[in-house]
């Protein structure tokens, strides 16, 4: 026989009875491993129900080889310390990870992230800052994420100026972040006002209509420095600006407006304005500000007649106060006597109402917040009554 | 237990060594084997050209059934 007719057949029967080796012991290999795995994890188990969590933690993550497979029940196990407050075990999962050494850049860049979150929420922010920083600088695959944490380590620690300086470079990649700089512009801003410095508060609040030109809060505390500065002309075109960006905090601004008007020695106009602004947007506010000034010149009748003509298509228990305060003075006997009950009543429904909400969690409030103290969002807390009122607002019939 | 299995897998190894040494002791025929190239000859006792061949799809199949990953960690010797 030549060796051409049995070569063949004899070298594919080779090749075949080693395949079935080579499977043989991959799969032997693949059993052994995995009988070890479970040995390892039963022991962790065994541990956390011992409630001997750091030997747990030591087994679990030793008995996992450290690799790309791996990665992420590794990280999963350190987000879930982390979650559950446990920080220096998370820590030490993610320490582990990078001091094995063995990972490719991108996972080792996914485990300095989570690292530097530990840290973070641990109230390391120097650790956190300086793995933030070199992720930024790097220009890595996560270096938005990191910004977006910079951002937020940087609000937490009130420092305005490297907040704005991360916030500068991240505007680029997300456009979303331009009116929590506002924010931060106004942040600033609110400081150098207490500190006098006018001119500097005035530069950082128009850069913050730079970056959000609808940032009522600019606006506001425009209207306030020019105000306290002795320019109410240029206060009550903040003020209307304010007005056009958010109608809603307009009534925030009312007494100061009334205080433009009148440093102005133009009383005429304001009564116009207000009256202007209660047939385009309405509100008990403006409404009971116009009465305040009908009053003045009409008498109470005209005022108490005025707000009860709003009332009937928008009724606010601010609205009833007024009207029942201003009826009280022509009133005696029993009828007086209901109207005090009345208003002891009206007084005590508006100390126990809140008089703003975050309209992003619910977080109900007595007093502005620019920052939501529940959810940490930026411009979300609004009037209350403003919000319930919004959708049945209407045109009424302005003071004759 | 284990040190019973390495001697039997040495017995095995050994046996293996005699048979093919044998073998290519017996079949001392010369057969000349005509290469891909043309003009390229490869004369070899017939013994010794089935073992090569043995070995060598010996070989390729291990490489093909525990695949790469498998015969580096074969060489680590490590689960």
């Amino acid at each position: 026989m030549t060796p051409d007719v049995w070569l063949w057949p004899l070298f594919f029967v080779a090749i075949g009875i080693g395949y079935g080796l080579g499977r043989f012991e991959g799969r032997r290999r693949q059993r052994k491993r995995m009988a070890g795995l479970s040995r390892d994890y039963v022991r962790g188990l065994n541990f956390l129900l011992n409630e001997q969590p750091d030997q747990a933690v030591e087994t679990l993550v030793n008995s996992l080889e450290v690799g790309e497979h791996t990665l992420e029940t590794h990280l999963a196990l350190g987000r879930l310390f982390r979650k559950r407050g446990e920080l220096d075990r998370a820590t030490r999962v993610h320490q582990h990870l990078l001091a094995a050494g063995s990972l490719p850049v991108d996972a080792r860049e996914d485990v300095e992230l989570e690292l530097a979150c530990d840290y973070m929420t641990g109230g390391l922010f120097d650790r956190a800052e300086m793995i933030f920083q070199r992720m930024v600088e790097r220009e890595s695959r996560h270096s938005v994420t990191a910004m977006h944490k910079l951002l937020s380590l940087f609000e937490q620690e009130r420092d305005w100026n490297n907040a704005l300086a991360i916030g500068e470079k991240l505007v680029r990649r997300d456009e979303a972040v331009a009116p929590v700089l506002a924010h931060y512009c106004c942040e600033l801003a609110a400081g150098m006002t207490r500190d006098d410095e006018r001119n500097a508060a005035r530069r950082t609040l128009r850069r913050a209509l730079t970056f959000d030109a609808q940032c009522a809060r600019a606006s506001f505390l425009q209207g306030r420095l020019e105000l306290n500065a002795g320019n109410p002309e240029h206060a009550l075109r903040a003020f209307k600006r304010l007005r056009e960006q958010d109608a809603a905090l307009f009534d925030e601004v009312l007494d100061d407006v009334a205080a433009c008007y009148d440093a102005l020695d133009r009383e005429s106009e304001l009564v116009e304005f207000l009256t202007r602004c209660s047939v385009e947007q309405p509100s008990t506010g403006v409404i009971l500000k116009l009465a305040e000034r009908l009053r003045a010149r009409y008498g109470e009748r005209e005022a108490s007649l005025f707000i009860a003509q709003y009332m009937k298509a928008h009724p606010s228990v601010r609205g009833l106060q007024r009207i029942v305060e201003m009826n009280l003075a022509d009133t005696d006997g029993q009828t007086r006597e209901h109207l005090d009950i009345l208003q002891r009543l009206t007084d005590r429904l508006l100390s126990e109402q809140s008089s703003y909400q975050c309209h992003a969690c619910g977080f109900e409030a007595r007093s502005l917040h620019w920052q939501c103290p529940g959810c940490k969002q930026w411009g979300t807390v609004r009037p209350a009554e403003a919000e319930v009122e919004g959708s049945t607002h209407g045109p009424i019939a302005g003071p004759e | 237990m284990r040190a019973l299995r390495g001697v039997l897998a040495l017995v095995i190894a050994l046996a293996g060594f005699a048979l093919g040494f044998a073998f290519v002791s017996l079949n001392d025929v010369p057969v000349t084997l005509d290469l891909l190239w043309p003009g390229w000859q490869w004369s070899v006792s017939s013994g010794v050209l089935v073992v090569t061949v043995l070995v060598l799809g010996l070989l390729l199949g291990l490489v093909t059934g525990l695949g790469l990953k498998g015969l580096l960690r074969l060489g680590r010797g490590k689960s």
